[in-house]
């Protein structure tokens, strides 16, 4: 069942310099008990889309539903769904037990079944032993918990979440994702989640959707987005460094690169969609070539030891990849390194539209 | 060596002579007048005590003109004691003004602050500058204009004090919800609050410091002024408030009753009470309320 549904939705704001659209007819649907995550870059639009689902903004057009009920006209406090925002938004004049509180308070519920589910909740979030403390006085992680503790004690099935990870230290963050999945799995409350961080999207979603332009690009199981991005722009941005992407040719069962020395057989899954002397955009991740084996080479132009792997940038005949080579690489500026592309890890992009050639348009 | 450092001394003591007699000077010129008005309040008889040193201090003490001025039935067709009557009046008056003042400044606040509405910019500057015209000019076209609609009563005074105080306060609260995230808001609505409930519970709440000066503002402007008071209500001593009957019992207001100066004196340190217990309440408030709004936190 599609638990929320946007239909075409359109939303422009008036600044001083003009206009902005950040969404520009998104169509998106969520199934019952998933966690999405929406990734896309800053200030493009994913804290609109929640707001708009929230009911906190009206679109423009498009209709948004919920549970299979179009709420268009249902304001906020009407459309049972709850909201971690990222500065978290616990009133710094109540104490935490009232925080957590105030949702149930407005619903006039009885004083014991009140303060039974507001200890549920605190006790769910291990945050019993500061009920008593004012925000003021907790940490980043506190905060972030009685923010889910006050999500989580409406009893909404819609929960909506803004970055709540972003304004915590790195350490921290970890944790909080684990929990959150564990909360997830436990609960399963429908969650949409919205980020900009890709580690955080590819570890915690069970279904990944890209935003960008005012659309989603992309959406799926997060491992499938990855590996096979639906069109070059979601290549291009997911993964760290993202994925190689070349203009090249069909040619006698290969993929050739039209600038450089670059030549990899066409994938046994694109073996169909293509033929001889095919124009196409060729990707593949870094991190799927294999350095120090077979018959391409390139000359090393700069090396990025990041620790864990190291970036190796080459030049392939005027083409400049990047490479991914584990653990700190023996190799340095100015070496001439071998390498090979697996033929089964190529994408292959329509040039004219962006589009994955295996998925539909 | 022992001659440059007893200079020093000698310096610093100058130094901090100086500051103190300053201060003591500074301190006696603000006290002295209150101390002068107090202790004729304490005294029998109805003419100002003379101004030699041995004057101020008292003689004798008598609560004589506090008596008179609490039972007194200075204008005969009254028919309760005439003061308390005026000072409730005052305060109803004032408590209705700093009412209304809050309402009006929060909303004009909060609509300046955070609705979308064309030339926000240019308005809240216009509201700014017009706080710069003394309301003392508004008296008499306000008369002019009031008479007509038969508002020269209570409900007339509120309306005419109410923009004296609350445009100034418009312009503060909209500098005080401009610091208020507007999340707070919308957890608020999806808490379960409409954006009205929102705005009285959350934004109030956060912005507590101005509403409170807003409402002291709001009140002294009323609790303290004569002249409009004066123009509306002023041939009504039925309907008199604690300003005028002060003024009325100084002589002032009416030339052949004779002058009864500690009887005004009690009537100013009476009046003064409220004013100071609202300070005091709100004193931290108000330290608040001038510290954020200087964006110390």
């Amino acid at each position: 069942m599609e638990y929320v549904k946007l239909v075409d939705v359109w939303k422009t704001y008036r600044t001083k310099a003009g206009s902005v659209t950040p969404l520009r007819g998104v169509n998106f649907s969520v199934d019952k008990g998933e966690l999405v995550v929406v990734l896309g870059p800053s200030g493009e639009g994913k804290t609109t889309l929640l707001r708009v689902i929230a009911g906190l903004l009206r679109q423009d057009r498009g209709h948004v539903y919920l549970r299979g009920e179009l709420v268009d006209d249902v304001p906020p406090k009407d459309r049972n769904v709850a909201m971690v925002f990222q500065s978290y938004a616990i009133y710094p004049f109540m104490t935490v037990y009232d925080n957590i509180a105030f949702p149930l308070r407005l619903q006039h519920r009885p004083k014991q079944e009140i303060d039974a589910k507001v200890r549920q909740v605190a006790k769910l979030l291990r945050i019993d032993d500061i009920l008593y403390k004012k925000p003021g006085q907790l940490s980043g992680g506190q905060r972030q918990r009685v923010a889910i503790a006050k999500a989580l004690v409406k009893g909404a099935d819609i929960i909506l979440m803004d970055e709540p990870m972003a304004n915590l230290d790195a350490q921290v963050r970890v944790f909080a994702r684990e929990e959150l999945k564990q909360l997830h799995r436990d609960l399963g409350t429908t969650i949409i989640y919205v980020t900009h961080d890709q580690v955080e999207a590819l570890s915690l979603a069970t279904k990944l959707a890209i935003l960008h332009d005012g659309v989603i690009q992309d959406y799926g199981d997060p491992v499938e987005v990855y590996r096979r991005p639906r069109n070059s722009w979601v290549a291009s941005f997911t993964g760290n460094p993202p994925m190689n992407l070349f203009e090249a040719r069909v040619q006698g069962g290969y993929v050739v690169a039209k600038q450089g020395d670059m030549k990899v057989e066409v994938p046994e899954a694109y073996s169909k969609l293509v033929s001889e002397g095919m124009e196409v955009v060729a990707g593949f991740r870094p991190e799927d070539a294999r350095v120090g084996q077979g018959q391409l080479s390139g000359k090393v132009t700069m090396v990025e030891r990041v620790g864990a792997y190291t970036v190796i940038h080459v030049d392939v005949g005027g083409l400049s990849l990047r490479l991914l080579y584990p653990s700190m690489a023996p190799i340095s500026r100015g070496d001439v390194v071998s390498f090979e592309v697996p033929s089964s890890t190529l994408s292959l992009f329509d040039p004219k539209t962006g589009l994955n050639l295996l998925r539909r348009p | 060596m022992p001659s440059r450092r007893a200079k020093r001394v000698a310096l610093k003591a100058l130094r901090l002579a100086i500051s103190y007699i300053v201060l003591i000077v500074m301190a006696a010129w603000s006290v002295l007048p209150l101390y002068y008005v107090i202790m004729t309040s304490f005294s029998n008889v109805g003419t100002l005590v003379s101004l030699t040193i041995s004057a101020l201090i008292p003689k004798h003490i008598t609560l004589e003109a506090y008596e008179k001025l609490l039972t007194g039935r200075f204008i005969p067709s009254i028919k309760v004691p005439n003061f308390p009557l005026w000072v409730l009046h005052s305060i109803e008056l004032a408590a209705a003004t700093a009412l209304f003042s809050v309402a009006l400044a929060m909303l004009a606040g909060y609509a300046l602050s955070r609705l979308d509405m064309p030339a926000k910019k240019s308005l809240a500057t216009f509201v700014y500058i017009i706080t710069f015209l003394p309301v003392t000019a508004t008296t008499v076209p306000l008369y002019l204009l009031f008479a007509r609609f038969h508002l020269l009563n209570y409900a007339g005074l509120v309306l005419a004090y109410t923009p004296g105080t609350a445009v100034f306060a418009a312009f503060l609260a909209k500098l005080s919800i401009d610091a208020i995230p507007p999340d707070y808001e919308e957890a608020a609505m999806i808490d379960g609050l409409s954006r009205f409930g929102a705005f009285l519970r959350i934004v109030f709440r956060m912005a507590l410091p101005v509403v409170a000066l807003t409402a002291l503002l709001g009140f002294l402007g009323a609790y303290m002024d004569y002249a409009t008071a004066y123009a509306f209500i002023g041939s009504n001593s039925n309907a008199w408030t604690a300003m005028l009957g002060l003024w009325y019992l100084a002589g002032l207001y009416n030339y052949a009753s004779a002058p009864a100066y500690n009887i005004f004196a009690a009537g100013a340190v009476l009046m003064g009470i409220p004013l100071m217990a609202l300070f005091l309440v709100s004193q931290r408030m108000m330290t608040r309320a001038y510290s954020s709004l200087a964006g110390i936190k």
